[in-house]
């Protein structure tokens, strides 16, 4: 098991995000948890990566508790992050950028170039635009910049935060080919998304989490199956059923 | 001819001008005019750093440069140290009060920190008017100028002086516009871009920033020993809170996160003040009307203006 998350409990002040979950993912699998608004996906996401302190819980990474350990530490261990709404540095390249991204695996020479030609056999739009400023890039353009530039620190656990926010249903598609690309190299994703369909169909094992707890959990296809999500998370009308 | 084969001549070239330079002034007052462009450019070219690249708003400047003139002052009045020495004991200085004072206020930030590090730069004021003892109290110290070179060498009077800051100057540009390019001077960046995501990238967001603050304190302080010895003569009003809003001012209206910004501002914002000097007491609100005006209308400073030209020049070329 590469991550364990057991009975997680997050607090913002009073407000209780995230209940007693329990989650886990195997290594190779992609796992994504789907639920709506406010349901706490974000911030399972980022307890895991270390920017949010969880209240109680054990999360257990590769067989050692990380819950101590701060969130430049974890990215040196394999834990990349690929942030809600992109986040990429608009003020400096597209290049720059990517290079940022190998910034924990700085003491290896000559990794970040190679690292970087996989990036861009991977998105060939982003050598295109390498000398670019990250900001003149369109929206899926920037979602690619993330995700290569996570790819740079060279994941083992790879967080994805909402990959289809905000973009064209057609570069949705991209964004899972991409991810499913990934997946194939054997890098263990664990996804968060708000777009149910495409996430079910994208991954091993699925979650579901409504009001900070976990609903639902099973593989893809079963969930994808399952008359509560089809009603709540894909639109089919209980009469369709 | 392309670029870099201009660039080297022309840098060498201002380089023998600025040398000349003194020749041409029979007048010290000038000549200090001079040497404080140069001295406040290299503070400048520091807060840059945390300002400019980092984005964090430091409005203590003049604490630091005030702790860079009297550490060297006392040094020399009371011990006899000579220049090296009293060089190492600023330099460490800098990186004592970076450190100091760094460490707890850069958890703060935006307008928070500005107010405390304003604080901390009033706080070092006062203590140079009040310890009578140590700084000479509000009438200063006297007679702590020149370069002591050994007990016997002196460089005196700001003529002699200048070629040391000028020497300074050229050794900070060089040094800021290698951090600028290099790996240090874009993770600097990427935290004024987005600090939740440099942390994600594994970026430590504290030390990456304090790293920042250390280097800008260190050239502070180098920059207030090279006023003591320029000037001959401190207290604690050349080290009132206006400097600091100035050095903020001199980074906006040359060009914020650029080395030549830097440069340009440090040098027109000490200089115009004097050739300003028949506006009197309206001054002062020209000056203010002007850096409003930079503000919204050209935020990036004069640096861009060059820059605008320069990119409508080559079109022009590249149209013909």
């Amino acid at each position: 098991m590469l991550l364990e998350i057991k009975k997680l409990v997050v607090n913002y002040g009073a407000v209780e995000a995230i209940r007693e979950v329990t989650i886990e993912a195997k290594e190779g699998e992609t796992v994504a948890i789907i639920g709506s608004n406010g349901a706490g996906k974000s911030t399972i996401i980022k307890s895991i990566c270390g920017l949010v302190k969880p209240l109680s819980g054990e999360i257990v990474y590769d067989g050692n508790e990380i819950g101590a350990v701060p969130a430049h530490k974890r990215t040196e261990r394999g834990i990349v992050c690929c942030p809600e709404g992109r986040r990429i540095f608009p003020e400096i390249t597209v290049e720059d950028n990517l290079l940022l991204g190998s910034f924990c695996r700085r003491k290896k020479k000559g990794e970040a170039e190679e690292t970087m030609g996989q990036v861009y056999e991977i998105f060939p739009r982003l050598r295109e635009r390498r000398r670019q400023y990250g900001g003149t890039l369109s929206g899926g353009e920037q979602q690619m910049l993330a995700i290569g530039r996570a790819m740079m620190a060279k994941p083992r656990l790879l967080l994805l935060d909402e990959p289809s926010l905000g973009l064209a249903p057609i570069i949705i598609d991209e964004v899972f080919d991409t991810i499913s690309r990934l997946h194939e190299m054997g890098t263990t994703i664990f996804l968060v998304e708000q777009n149910a369909f495409m996430s079910l169909n994208n991954c091993d094992r699925a979650y579901v989490l409504e009001n900070g707890r976990l609903k639902l959990s099973g593989t893809g296809k079963e969930l994808l199956l399952n008359d509560d999500v089809r009603k709540a998370y894909l639109g089919v009308k209980s009469d369709e059923l | 001819m392309n670029r870099k084969s201009v660039k080297l001549p022309a840098l060498g070239l201002i380089a023998v001008c600025m040398c000349f330079l003194p020749q041409l002034l029979n007048n010290t007052y000038y000549q200090q005019v001079l040497n404080n462009a140069l001295i406040y450019t290299i503070v400048v070219l520091g807060l840059n750093f945390i300002t400019g690249l980092t984005g964090q708003m430091v409005l203590g400047m003049s604490g630091v440069f005030a702790i860079g003139a009297y550490v060297p002052a006392i040094l020399l009045q009371k011990f006899g140290w000579t220049f090296l020495p009293c060089l190492l004991a600023v330099v460490f200085s800098g990186i004592l009060v970076g450190v100091v004072i760094g460490f707890p206020c850069l958890r703060l930030k935006g307008i928070y920190l500005a107010i405390c590090t304003m604080g901390f730069g009033e706080i070092v004021r006062i203590c140079a008017t009040n310890l009578d003892g140590i700084t000479g109290g509000a009438i200063g110290l006297r007679d702590i100028g020149g370069i002591h070179v050994t007990k016997g060498i002196v460089l005196m009077g700001q003529k002699q002086v200048w070629y040391v800051i000028l020497a300074a100057f050229f050794l900070a540009v060089w040094f800021a516009s290698k951090i600028h390019e290099s790996p240090i001077g874009m993770t600097l960046l990427s935290l004024k871009d987005n600090e939740t995501a440099s942390s994600t990238l594994g970026i430590h967001v504290m030390s990456q920033k304090l790293k920042a603050f250390v280097m800008c304190c260190v050239f502070a302080a180098i920059a207030g020993m090279l006023y003591s010895a320029s000037t001959g003569y401190i207290a604690p009003t050349d080290f009132s809170y206006d400097m600091s809003v100035r050095y903020v001012m001199m980074l906006i209206i040359g060009g914020i996160g650029t080395v030549p910004g830097a440069i340009i501002g440090g040098i027109t914002v000490t200089i115009i003040p004097e050739i300003l000097r028949f506006a009197d007491n309206y001054y002062w609100l020209c000056f203010g009307a002007v850096t409003v005006l930079m503000v919204v209308l050209k935020p990036y400073g004069l640096y861009s203006v060059f820059k605008d030209v320069e990119g409508r020049l080559k079109k022009r070329k590249a149209a013909v």
